[in-house]
């Protein structure tokens, strides 16, 4: 199996607060311009590179859906 | 590569019914983390109030029971009567707790029984659709207030924390915020505080936690969270109200 | 003669005979020795003083005080137990001038009543409240109150109370001292004479802030239960002293009397009948929503889902109030859960020429399903022959179905380029009206006017109205 990657986001459990995108410190995570099939814009991964795994946007995610791996 | 981050153990995986951007399921996460670090989840029960959390016992794999509106505490009281082994929690909103359900926690807190209250205060009636809370801040629009709450008329915001702080029992009483992550990491350690409190039979633990409502407050996660900062602490400051365990350590 | 010069007599506010229902009783009803009369006596003469008889509304609570109504010749109503404060609250909002006096037991104000006193007191209620603290439940018999002291034995206490089961007993002078909004809070004693002089001295200042609109008062009285404590009534006052006094300590907590902020006497904001229409988007009364004549369509039941916030009861508002414009008679029965947005919400419509009975649409003959949830939820309710609204936007499958009559529509996307993504409801609902013989576009073009209440969104759901229809023709949605 391959590794997860640093930050795995549910997308049909996210809700769009946006939360996560002011907790992170280093601008990794970005709202899609897709809407999940709960009609929401979702966070995404995007700049992967500059992750360090630090968890902030999970601690702040009220809805469960971001897992963070090192 | 490792999970650094992952559910807890007693947060069931289901999507929960909370609008985007609430405080609640945050706290229902430091709750379950809590409850996993201890160890205690096979003998805690989770005292669910009327309100947003009503549907906290879909959420927490692990004991519970509903209440009457306003009476976790008198129920929970019950419970740790009958079952003194067991870790209690009351969960409650701000409608719950500090409305209809006054008497039950002056009194819960007045005999000091030894289980953990957890108080979230979001300054409004979330669940039917944004009236006025004894919490509502002064000025603040809300649907049985349009033109903001005037302290001349009904009085200001009810402090629960100081209310509590002046009474004889409760072992420790704090008021800690999710409204970021700072004060996410500090309401988990308030949390989990409380739960090992009860575990060591300090007696009653109250934690109040400032949570956002974006939905009825009518504002975006984003401002939410600087309204707490910006007009809740300021009148409900952040801290602790009481805590004996310290107390008798320094004497 | 020297005519006597009157130094102590029984104030006028109490009636001349105290004639209770029973046989020939005369007297009060309280035991010799309890301290309630005394308190009757000074709250009596106090109102005597001032000259407010006329202006005094007397609650009395349920346990030993529950009689007042038989000695204070004044407005009088008894409560129930413990909400004395809450129904002086509603006196004082609707009687300006009134004098209105809250006198409660320990049993009633500290127990069943602590959520009433404490959010009275917060709202900083002009009114009087007094607080016979006897540490004791005296009418019932000498159970436990809240108040009862540590080591004290009671009937649910006889082993004495203990610290470790019951807690410690509750000081309300010293928990309502913490709350901002009370302006005077006294506790008091009557267990001696020089107290006794000293109480009615706070009494009657109490009732005075009333009377200048100063705001919340509070005065509690530690008053000697002889019969439930079983002690005769000298006794009684010396434990008073000892015990009582020590826990329940007798001095002023609070006195912003001469506060020289203006007063607080609950005075509301007037509010013009203007400032309500605006607030709840209250139009004059229309002339164009009329009946027109009836004509048959049968009963068509509609249910429409999806997510909170979707606008999915808003639609069955339109829908209902679209076909009694037509003359229809229609039900709008909404279901929704404890979430404010994001779950799930559906509305049944009924839509009949004739009379409707029950308003449950258990088996649609239309279904709008708005988003996936809602399509898998009543996908299989629909009936035999019926006809399926699908957002397409949102539900990527199609309907599993094939016994009944399918319609995609991407209503979400065609409402996003209108710039509100809220008015897919109103696109959906258009191609609805199309598709059905039930409302015409006409109507609803008519309807939405008078049903959006937010007004700065009529034009935009026009729009959505026009978009559903151009799509309807673009594509001529196979049903």
């Amino acid at each position: 199996m391959k590794d997860p990657e640093r930050v795995v986001i549910a997308k049909e459990c996210c809700k769009g607060c946006e939360l996560c995108i002011d907790a992170c410190p280093r601008g990794v995570l970005e709202m899609s311009e897709e809407i999940n099939s709960s009609g929401y814009h979702y966070s995404v991964f995007a700049n992967k590179k500059d992750c360090n795994s630090c968890t902030l946007c999970a601690v702040i995610c009220p809805d469960m859906c971001i897992e963070v791996y090192k | 590569m490792k999970a650094v981050y992952e559910r807890p153990r007693t947060l069931r995986d289901t999507p929960m019914h909370y609008c985007p951007g609430c405080g609640h399921s945050i706290i229902h996460k430091l709750l379950s983390q809590s409850i996993d670090e201890l160890g205690i989840r096979e003998r805690t029960i989770v005292v669910a109030p009327v309100g947003c959390s009503v549907l906290i016992y879909n959420y927490l794999d692990c004991d519970g029971s509903e209440a009457a509106h306003g009476r976790a505490q008198a129920v929970a009281t019950g419970l740790k009567r009958a079952r003194p082994e067991c870790v209690v929690v009351s969960y409650q909103g701000d409608g719950d707790l500090a409305a209809i359900g006054t008497a039950e926690t002056i009194h819960a807190a007045n005999r000091g029984e030894k289980f953990s209250v957890i108080f979230v205060n979001n300054a409004i009636y979330g669940m039917t659709g944004g009236q006025m809370a004894p919490t509502t801040l002064a000025g603040q629009p809300t649907k049985t207030t349009p033109f903001g709450r005037d302290p001349k008329e009904i009085g200001p915001p009810l402090r629960m924390c100081e209310l509590l702080s002046g009474l004889e029992a409760p072992a420790y009483i704090e008021r800690v915020s999710v409204h970021d992550v700072k004060n996410v990491l500090r309401t988990k350690k308030a949390i989990k505080k409380a739960l090992k409190n009860q575990i060591e039979g300090a007696g009653y633990s109250f934690v109040e936690v400032l949570s956002m409502c974006p939905t009825n407050w009518g504002m975006t996660t984003r401002q939410a969270s600087s309204w707490i900062e910006e007009n809740m602490i300021p009148y409900y400051p952040l801290g602790v109200y009481k805590d004996r365990g310290k107390e008798r350590n320094a004497k | 003669m020297i005519e006597a010069k009157v130094k102590h007599v029984k104030p006028a506010v109490f009636y001349e005979e105290f004639f209770r229902k029973g046989t020939g009783q005369r007297n009060t009803h309280y035991c010799p020795g309890c301290g309630h009369g005394t308190a009757h006596k000074l709250v009596a003469e106090a109102v005597t003083d001032l000259g407010v008889q006329d202006r005094v509304v007397f609650c009395s609570s349920v346990g030993c005080s529950v009689f007042a109504y038989y000695y204070f010749d004044c407005c009088n109503i008894q409560c129930a137990h413990g909400r004395a404060p809450a129904v002086a609250t509603g006196i004082r909002r609707v009687l300006r001038d009134a004098i209105i006096i809250s006198y409660q037991g320990d049993g009633d104000l500290a127990a069943i009543g602590t959520g009433a006193i404490v959010h009275a007191a917060n709202r900083g209620e002009n009114i009087t409240v007094f607080f016979v603290n006897n540490a004791i439940y005296g009418m019932t018999g000498g159970q436990m109150a809240p108040t009862t002291l540590v080591g004290q034995s009671t009937k649910t206490t006889p082993m004495k109370r203990s610290v470790e089961s019951e807690g410690y007993p509750i000081g309300m002078a010293e928990l309502l001292s913490s709350l901002k909004a009370p302006v005077f809070i006294e506790r008091v004693s009557l267990g001696d004479i020089k107290r006794i002089f000293k109480a009615r001295r706070v009494i009657r200042k109490a009732i005075e802030n009333q009377v200048a609109g100063r705001g919340f008062s509070f005065v509690e009285i530690l008053s000697p239960c002889p019969v439930n404590w079983k002690m005769g009534a000298d006794n009684a006052r010396r434990w008073l002293l000892e015990n009582m006094e020590p826990v329940f300590p007798v001095q002023n907590f609070r006195d912003r009397a001469d506060d020289s902020r203006p007063g607080r006497g609950n005075k509301v904001k007037e509010v013009s009948d203007e400032e309500y229409y605006d607030l709840f988007h209250i139009e004059e009364e229309s002339s164009s929503c009329v009946m027109q004549t009836k004509h048959t369509v049968g009963t068509q039941s509609v249910k429409i889902a999806g997510f909170g916030g979707q606008g999915v009861l808003s639609a069955g508002v339109i829908l209902a109030k679209a076909a009694l414009y037509k003359g229809l008679n229609s039900t709008w029965l909404p279901s929704y859960g404890p979430e404010m947005r994001g779950g799930t919400a559906n509305v049944g419509v009924i839509i009949s020429s004739s009379k409707i009975g029950a308003p449950v649409v258990d088996r649609p003959d239309m279904l709008i399903a708005m988003n996936g949830p809602s399509l898998d939820a009543f996908e299989e309710s629909v009936v035999k022959g019926g006809l399926i609204f699908v957002n397409k936007s949102l539900i990527k499958r199609k309907v599993a179905r094939e016994d009944v009559r399918t319609v995609y529509v991407p209503a979400t996307d065609i409402a996003k380029e209108l710039g509100l993504v809220a008015a897919a409801n109103v696109v959906i609902l258009s191609i609805y009206a199309l598709c059905s013989n039930v409302i015409d576009i006409d109507t609803l073009r008519k309807i939405i006017p008078e049903a959006i209440k937010k007004r700065n969104l009529i034009s935009i759901n026009l729009k959505a109205v026009e978009a559903g229809v151009s799509y309807y023709d673009k594509t001529r949605c196979e049903v």
